[in-house]
C-alpha cells in the first residue's frame, strides 16, 4: 500500500513540475511539442529510474560527506550514455532535444530524488520512485506542450522518435461559413 | 587522514567505474553514429563516386567558411559540400561537386535551392551544369546572365573547394579569379515582347512608356524623348522592380549610356540586373517604334498594357492562364502548334521547395508528352499540380480547345444569386471534366462551391456527392445542372 502511495504521488501530490517546482527551467525549454515533452520525459524516466536504483544500492557504503558529488557523477554517467545511445538510435529525437540532454545532469528532480528519497530507501523502493516521479514529469510536460502545440499549430502531431513517422495527427479545421466554427479533423496513420 | 583517504578513494572508484562504462557505451555508439553522419551524405556521395569507400575530411583549412563538409573517396578523388546564399537569403543554395584525383571537376549537383524558378534556379539546369563538370580546377567560370547573383554564389562556393581540393590533395591550384562576367549583347531590335512594353503616352518627341521587368514585379515607367529615330534621353519615372537589385540598371549613368540609340543599336544590359535592363530596351525600342509611325498607334499600346495585366494574356501561339497553387498564384504558359502542347513553362515562386517545385518541375513535360491536361498529379503535390493542370486546361480553353475529349452537355439551374451554368464534358459515361459559371454566386460563400465541386465530380464520375458546407443552395443548383446535363446525355 505504502508503495503504491509513493508511486501514485508522484503524479499528482507530489508532481515534480506542478507539486515540487522542480525541473522548471527544462519543463519550460522543451514543452514546445507533444513529441519533445514524450522524448524528454522517457528520458528523464529512465535516467531518473537507473539513477534512484544505483544510488539505492549504494547507499549505505557512499560516505555522507562527499554523497552529493558521488550522486552527480553516477547521474552525468547515465545522462552520458543516454545522450550517445540516443545520438545512435533516435537520431530525430535527438536533434530535437539536443543540449537538453546533457543538462539532465543538473535536472534538479534527479538529484533531488536521490538526495531525498533513493538515499534513504530500498532498491525497489527507490525504482519505483523513479518510475512514478518520471511519469509525473512526462505527465506534467504532456499537459504543457499539449497547449503549446496547439497554440502554436492548431494541431496535434505525435510521431514515432525512431523513424520520424507520424503516428497520428490531430488538425483543427475551420470550414468557411459553416455553422460550426470549426472541427477536429483526425488523420491516423500506422 | 584516514577518512579523507577513505572519501579519496571511493570518489576515486566511482569515477573509475563511470569512467569504464561511458568508454564502453561510446565504443558500442561511436561508429553507429559516424556511420549515420556519413550515411545523411552517403546516398549523395554515391551519386558522384558509385561504388568508393568514403572517409571524412576536415573542413578547417577552408578559409571562405562555404565548405561545410569534405570526403575522400578512396582512390577516385574528393567531394566538397557546400553551402552559399544567392538571391535567396533565408534559403541557401546547398550543392556537392567532386573533384577527381587529377584536378578535373566530375561532378556538381545543387541538393536544395530555392532561387527564383526559372531564374537563379538555372544553377542547377544542365546548362550550368556542363559548364561546372569536366572543367579543370584552374579553369574560372562564366556567371549565367540574368542569374548573376545565384551564380556567382554558387562559383564563389566552387572556388572555395577548389582551394580546399588544392590543399589537400596537395597540388598547386591558380587562385581562382573572381567569377568572370559574361556580358550579353542586346540589340534593341531583339524580340521583348515578354517585357509588355507599352507607350501609354506622347507629348512631341517625348514618350512615356511602360515595361516589366522581373517577372511578377511592377511595371517600370520610362519618359523617353526620340529624336530622328535616335534616342535622346530615357529617365525612369516609375520603378516597379526588385529595390536594390534592379536599380542599378535605371541608375542616370546605366541610362546615360543609351542616349544615341537607334533600332540598329547593340546595348550592354547592367550585370546584375538584367531584368530590369530588358525592360528599359523593351521600353526603347517601343519608343522608337512609336516614333517611326512603324507600330501601333498609343490606344493599341494602352490595350497591350491591359490584357497584360488581366491574368490571360495571348501571345502568337502561346497562352497564359494563372490559377492558385499553395503558396500564391501559378502562372503557366503553354506553347501550341496547331493542337499539339509543344512547350509548356510554369512560373510558381511561391510554390513549396521541394513539394510544389516538383510539380512544377515535373509536370511540364509531362503535359507536353500526353499532349493534354490529363495527367497524373504529382504525389505529394497536389495543390500545385492541380493549379498547374486547371491553368493549362484554361489556356488550352483559350487556344479553342478543350483538353478532355469527349462532348460537352450545358445545363442551368437556380442558384443563390442567379444563374448557374454547368458545362460537363462526358467521354462515354465519365465525366471528364465540369466547368461551373456563376457569377451572381457570393464570394468566399457560392464561389467555394464553383470552386471545390468540379473536381470531387470528376473524381466520382457522379452528380452524388456532397455540397459544400456552407454553400448548400449554390452545390444544390450545380449538382442539379449537372444531373440535367447528364440526362440530356443520354
Amino acid at each position: 500500500m505504502n508503495r503504491k502511495e509513493n508511486f501514485i504521488a508522484g503524479f499528482v501530490k507530489e508532481n515534480p513540475v506542478f507539486g515540487l517546482y522542480l525541473g522548471l527551467c527544462s519543463a519550460l525549454a522543451i514543452s514546445t511539442t507533444l513529441d519533445n515533452a514524450i522524448g524528454m520525459g522517457l528520458c528523464v524516466t529512465l535516467i531518473l529510474t537507473a539513477s534512484n536504483m544505483i544510488i539505492s544500492a549504494i547507499r549505505k557504503i557512499t560516505p555522507d560527506e562527499i554523497r552529493i558529488p558521488v550522486y552527480i557523477v553516477v547521474i552525468a554517467t547515465l545522462v552520458s550514455a543516454v545522450e550517445m545511445l540516443m545520438a545512435a538510435f533516435m537520431k530525430e529525437l535527438y536533434a530535437n532535444l539536443g543540449v537538453f540532454i546533457s543538462l539532465i545532469v543538473v535536472n534538479c528532480i534527479i538529484l533531488g530524488r536521490a538526495e531525498a528519497f533513493a538515499s534513504k530507501n530500498g532498491i525497489v523502493d527507490s525504482a519505483l520512485d523513479g518510475i512514478g516521479m518520471g511519469l509525473g514529469y512526462t505527465f506534467s510536460l504532456l499537459l504543457i506542450s499539449g497547449v503549446r502545440e496547439f497554440l502554436a499549430t492548431a494541431s496535434w502531431t505525435i510521431t514515432n522518435p525512431f523513424n520520424n513517422q507520424s503516428f497520428c495527427t490531430l488538425v483543427l479545421t475551420s470550414l468557411n461559413h459553416s455553422r460550426f466554427p470549426c472541427s477536429i479533423h483526425q488523420q491516423v496513420h500506422f | 587522514m584516514k577518512k579523507i583517504l577513505h572519501l579519496t578513494v571511493f570518489l576515486a572508484v566511482v569515477g573509475a567505474l563511470s569512467a569504464g562504462v561511458l568508454s564502453y557505451v561510446n565504443e558500442l555508439t561511436a561508429p553507429i553514429i559516424e556511420e549515420q553522419k556519413l550515411a545523411a551524405v552517403k546516398e549523395s556521395l554515391e551519386v558522384l563516386y558509385p561504388g568508393a569507400s568514403f572517409s571524412e575530411l576536415s573542413t578547417e583549412q577552408d578559409e571562405t567558411g562555404l565548405v561545410t563538409g569534405a570526403y575522400l573517396a578512396d582512390g577516385k578523388g574528393y567531394i566538397y559540400q557546400l553551402q552559399v546564399v544567392g538571391y535567396n537569403s533565408s534559403t541557401p543554395i546547398d550543392f556537392m561537386m567532386s573533384i577527381d584525383l587529377d584536378g578535373t571537376v566530375s561532378g556538381y549537383a545543387v541538393l536544395t535551392q530555392q532561387e527564383t524558378s526559372g531564374i537563379g534556379s538555372r544553377v542547377a539546369d544542365a546548362e550550368f551544369v556542363d559548364k561546372v563538370v569536366g572543367s579543370s580546377v584552374n579553369d574560372s567560370i562564366a556567371t549565367l546572365s540574368g542569374a548573376t547573383i545565384s551564380s556567382t554564389a554558387v562559383i564563389n562556393g566552387i572556388n572555395a573547394a577548389k582551394a580546399l581540393y588544392g590543399l589537400q590533395a596537395g597540388v598547386e591550384v591558380e587562385a581562382p579569379s573572381a567569377p568572370e562576367v559574361v556580358e550579353v549583347v542586346y540589340t534593341l531590335s531583339d524580340d521583348y515582347s515578354s517585357n509588355g512594353a507599352a507607350v501609354v503616352s506622347q507629348d512631341g518627341t517625348s514618350f512615356t512608356v511602360t515595361a516589366n521587368g522581373f517577372p511578377g514585379n511592377d511595371v517600370n515607367e520610362f519618359v523617353i524623348v526620340v529624336e530622328n529615330g535616335a534616342i535622346v534621353s530615357v529617365t525612369n519615372t516609375v520603378f516597379g522592380d526588385t529595390a536594390g537589385i534592379g536599380e542599378a540598371a535605371v541608375s542616370e549613368d546605366a541610362l546615360s549610356a543609351y542616349a544615341g540609340a537607334t533600332l540598329e543599336s547593340e546595348v550592354d544590359a547592367v550585370s546584375g540586373s538584367t531584368f530590369t535592363s530588358k525592360s528599359v530596351f523593351a521600353a526603347m525600342q517601343a519608343a522608337l517604334k512609336a516614333a517611326s509611325g512603324e507600330e501601333a498607334s498609343t490606344d493599341e499600346g494602352t490595350e497591350e498594357t491591359e490584357t497584360t495585366e488581366e491574368t490571360v494574356s495571348v501571345d502568337g501561339d502561346s497562352y497564359t492562364a494563372e490559377a492558385q497553387g499553395f503558396g500564391g498564384t501559378v502562372s503557366v504558359t503553354v506553347v501550341l502548334n496547331g493542337s499539339d502542347i509543344v512547350d509548356v513553362q510554369v512560373i510558381g515562386d511561391s510554390e513549396t521547395a521541394g513539394i510544389g517545385t516538383n510539380a512544377i518541375e515535373q509536370l511540364p513535360a509531362k503535359i507536353v508528352e500526353a499532349d493534354s491536361a490529363d495527367v497524373d498529379a504529382v504525389s505529394g503535390a497536389t495543390v500545385t499540380s492541380t493549379a498547374i493542370l486547371t491553368a493549362v486546361k484554361d489556356a488550352l480553353s483559350q487556344a479553342g480547345l478543350t483538353s478532355a475529349e469527349g462532348t460537352s452537355y450545358t445545363a442551368e439551374a437556380q442558384g443563390f444569386g442567379g444563374t448557374v451554368s454547368v458545362t460537363v464534358v462526358l467521354n462515354g459515361s465519365d465525366i471528364v471534366d465540369v466547368q461551373v459559371t456563376g457569377d451572381s454566386e457570393t464570394a468566399g460563400i457560392g464561389t467555394n462551391a464553383i470552386e471545390q465541386l468540379p473536381a470531387k465530380i470528376v473524381e466520382a464520375d457522379s452528380a452524388d456527392v456532397d455540397v459544400v458546407s456552407g454553400a448548400t443552395v449554390t452545390s444544390t443548383a450545380i449538382l442539379n445542372a449537372v444531373k440535367d446535363a447528364l440526362a440530356a446525355a443520354q
